[in-house]
């Protein structure tokens, strides 16, 4: 990436909780088009990172930079740059996907005929053209999960922030969104993708950011991870976090259930 | 132990232990009903449980006040509710006739209570994931549920008996006073049964989405018919005394279960007639013949539909999302597009248009309190010039100008709505706010407010218009005019200094706001009076709407730009 300047850039990024240390610190650098694939075990800083760069927390130190925008200083600049689509699928469920996808297209500041049309093509996209006009109470979590992958992308962003996009999505759904994550990022955009799911992560991203304890303590790409050929993610990930034991678990439960 | 302060008055824990210890030794009925006891004494245990254990509300925690004493003010305000019923007791003198309304009225109470408190008990959804998957046959899993509201209704049933039954034990030999109480129980019953089966039947027969809207639209006309009979319940029994009226000349009353409840006492005073015998007879048939009716022959498949409540398996009705054309747009969106003057004002439009007229809890907590409009309609005009005929109760209306008085209780409406707008069980929804880049918060709560006028406002001065200029003349515009402006800025003023948050964007909530609440009445009821005392100058009245419109005006413009600090996102 050298020649090109960073699109997202994290420096010395720290916040706590009162006297615990979430984040120690964080140095990134980001750039146009890669698929970032952001992993770490529970409470390791994964979603205070995220929310510092949807701008959900503005009390932080250090800097955060989006297109050499700082973040504290022009969040609604940052803001409309991005599209986020959470790990939880909270939404107005009483509303439809098209009055859903409306209301958030308007917030994006969208003209009406662009978030119709949008809204059609990319609700007949993921299957769920026939229930546009339903009622999202009545939908499963996947089809749920659909609506907001929309609302995350319907305004066009040039980033998007992805936190368990894959949560509640049968296989067939999960395929179409990898492709769909490689294919935004041929498009150029760039996509920072949280997951625990660690063989989709190694699909689709093609640089790993591993955090734990609040600081990243690798970062390069699947194959600059890999000790050796057959290694796969997991293994990295238990191995570099600490829990390579789960074997040692699981046997004692068949143990005990015998 | 921190966490049992947070946990339901010990009290009433143990009595709820106490009669869950008491239903269960009658395990040979359970087990005759088709009941796998084991499962259902483990069912109810659990429940009762996870009840006691339930966690009292953020707010309530801040507070440091724990729910035991929101349980004991419940039961104390039972117990008045009682004293009520007791008063009936007293004030007619036919006991046949005060205890049929009497027991209508603990009947009509305590199915209002299930219908609104243990709506989540009945149909709850977590039972598909832990009960269900379990070899548990459907007449446990529906008994035990209404075993368990029955428990739960125990504390309101006793608090609703108290005084009627220390007044009874004063006042009636013991064989009557034996015989209330089994009264009050089969009346208990007789609610069981009615809101279950209404459940069951309803849920058998009508499609799943049909079936949530049949239950919204219960408890609204339920809390309706319960905020008529505040109103107009003390009328009705001052009518009652006066004309010492007999359940003979209010036939109506003898569709009534409670009618039918209420004739023991006859029987018992030595009324052996056909009518009260077959009375007697209906009125212990039909509660046992409800409750085998609910367990034996509605149950089968009830579960299996509660579980599709919450799940997708449903079948969806396919939307013709595809024929929809860009012009064809339905009407919030129309109204919109000419009211709002960007994007980001209609979002506010359009969130709070559509979520007030699709959410259940909001249409319950708001429409009951719009029924006190037609209410006090009626009671303006049956006031006004009592004894006189029609006309010339309208002439004296029209020439007091109290008619104005309509116009300003409307604009009370106005108070409830934006008390209940930011708030939703789905607040968590609201994250979206927080990620869109939203300038100005000014524009869109701008819309948040139009859609509140147009919604709430518009329709009642549309009706005062259709009904005020034929009744009482074209000098009711400008009075119409005026209070209308009054409201708008009512509204904007309300919106400045008590919503602090985002349509739909916090947990709800009893809101402590009474004394402002009073205030904005008062202020209310000030300009009311005084438009009153100047409506016969009808040009000072057409200058002061020109004002008032113009000031409210001014001020949308001036909220368009208000930067809404409070609306910051809370990271806590």
């Amino acid at each position: 990436m050298e020649g090109l300047s960073p699109l997202i850039r994290i420096i010395d990024l720290k916040k706590s909780y009162g006297t615990k240390e979430i984040l120690k610190g964080i140095n990134l650098d980001i750039f146009p088009g890669q698929v970032i694939g952001y992993i770490g075990p529970n409470g390791a800083g994964k979603s205070t990172t995220v929310k510092i760069l949807t701008g959900l927390i503005e009390d932080f130190t250090g800097k955060v930079e989006i297109n050499g925008i700082d973040i504290q200083k022009d969040p609604l600049s940052i803001k409309s740059q991005l599209g986020y689509v959470p790990e939880n699928a909270e939404l107005y469920e009483v509303l439809t996907p098209m009055e859903y996808l409306d209301f958030v297209g308007k917030l994006y500041g969208m003209e009406d005929h662009t978030i119709q049309e949008r809204s059609l093509k990319l609700l007949s996209a993921f299957g769920l053209a026939v229930n546009a006009n339903n009622r999202m109470d009545t939908f499963s979590k996947g089809m749920r999960q659909k609506v907001l992958l929309i609302s995350g992308i319907i305004h066009n962003p040039q980033i998007i922030i992805l936190d368990e996009p894959l949560s509640g999505l049968d296989a067939n759904a999960v395929i179409f969104v990898k492709e769909l994550i490689s294919l935004l990022a041929k498009e150029g955009k760039t996509i920072f993708y949280c997951s625990h799911m660690m063989d989709v992560v190694e699909k689709v991203s093609d640089r790993i950011l591993l955090i734990s304890q609040g600081s990243i303590i690798a970062d390069g790409t699947i194959d600059e991870l890999k000790s050796n050929p057959n290694e796969s993610l997991e293994h990295i990930f238990a191995k570099l976090t600490n829990t390579d034991n789960d074997a040692l678990d699981a046997s004692d439960i068949i143990t005990a259930i015998q | 132990m921190h966490w049992m302060h947070l946990t339901s008055s010990p009290l009433f824990n143990n009595m709820e232990r106490y009669i869950l210890r008491f239903i269960l030794l009658f395990r040979g009925v359970w087990e005759n009903l088709g009941v796998n006891f084991a499962q259902f004494k483990i069912i109810l245990e659990t429940k009762v449980t996870l009840d006691n254990r339930k966690p009292i509300t953020f707010k309530k925690r801040n507070t440091g006040k724990s729910s035991s004493s929101s349980s004991i003010i419940q039961f104390i305000l039972y117990m008045i509710i009682g004293l009520m019923f007791m008063v009936i007791l007293i004030l007619i003198p036919d006991r046949y006739l005060a205890l049929s309304i009497m027991l209508l009225c603990f009947i009509s109470m305590l199915s209002i209570t299930l219908v609104s408190d243990f709506s989540p008990i009945l149909l709850d959804t977590r039972d598909q994931y832990i009960i269900m998957p379990k070899p548990v046959n459907d007449r446990t899993i529906a008994l035990s549920r209404i075993t368990f509201i029955a428990i739960k209704l125990f504390n309101q049933v006793i608090a609703l008996c108290l005084p009627l039954l220390i007044y009874v034990f004063f006042n009636w030999d013991i064989i009557a006073i034996f015989l209330l109480v089994v009264q009050l129980l089969l009346s208990t019953l007789v609610a069981l049964v009615f809101v279950n089966g209404f459940y069951l039947i309803s849920i058998k027969y009508l499609p799943i989405q049909k079936f949530k809207d049949i239950i919204t639209y219960l408890q609204i006309g339920l809390s309706m018919i319960i905020f008529l009979a505040y109103y107009l319940g003390p009328n009705l029994i001052q009518t009652i005394v006066e004309s010492q009226l007999t359940i003979e000349q209010l036939k109506f009353l003898w569709l009534f279960p409670s009618t039918w409840i209420a004739s023991f006492q006859s029987l018992l005073l030595g009324d052996h007639s056909l009518q009260i015998t077959l009375f007697s007879v209906l009125g212990i048939a039909v509660p046992l013949f409800g409750i085998y009716a609910c367990t034996q022959l509605f149950s089968r498949g009830f579960n299996a539909k509660i579980a599709a409540l919450a799940s997708a398996d449903a079948p969806l009705p396919e939307s013709k999302v595809i024929s929809q054309n860009l012009t064809k747009r339905p009407l919030y969106k129309k109204l919109g597009t000419k009211l709002c003057s960007s994007p980001l004002e209609e979002a506010g439009f359009s969130i709070v248009w559509l979520i007030s007229s699709k959410t259940r809890e909001f249409k319950q907590q708001l429409y009951p309190s719009l029924a006190y409009l037609p209410i006090y309609f009626v009671f303006l005009f049956l006031r006004t010039g009592e004894g006189l005929p029609i006309r010339e109760k309208l002439v004296k209306l029209g020439e007091s100008g109290l008619y104005i008085v309509m116009f300003y209780l409307s604009l009370l409406t106005i108070l409830t709505v934006f008390q209940l707008i930011t708030q939703s069980n789905k607040y968590k929804a609201a994250w979206i706010y927080y990620v869109t880049p939203i300038d100005r918060p000014g524009q869109f709560m701008t819309g948040v407010l139009k859609a509140c006028l147009i919604k709430y406002v518009l329709p009642f001065n549309v009706l005062f218009l259709c009904i005020c200029v034929p009744l009482f003349g074209i000098s009711s515009i400008n009075d119409l005019l005026l209070s209308s402006a009054v409201g708008g800025i009512e509204s904007i003023l309300i919106m400045l200094f008590l919503v602090k948050n985002y349509p739909f964007s916090k947990a709800s909530q009893s809101s402590s706001k009474a004394l402002v609440n009073l205030l904005i009445l008062g202020l209310l009821g000030l300009l009311g009076y005084l438009h009153k005392v100047i409506f016969q100058y009808e040009l000072l009245i057409w200058g002061l709407a020109v004002l008032a419109w113009i000031l409210f005006f001014i001020m949308l413009k001036y909220l368009q730009k208000e930067d809404w600090k409070s609306l910051a996102f809370d990271d806590n």
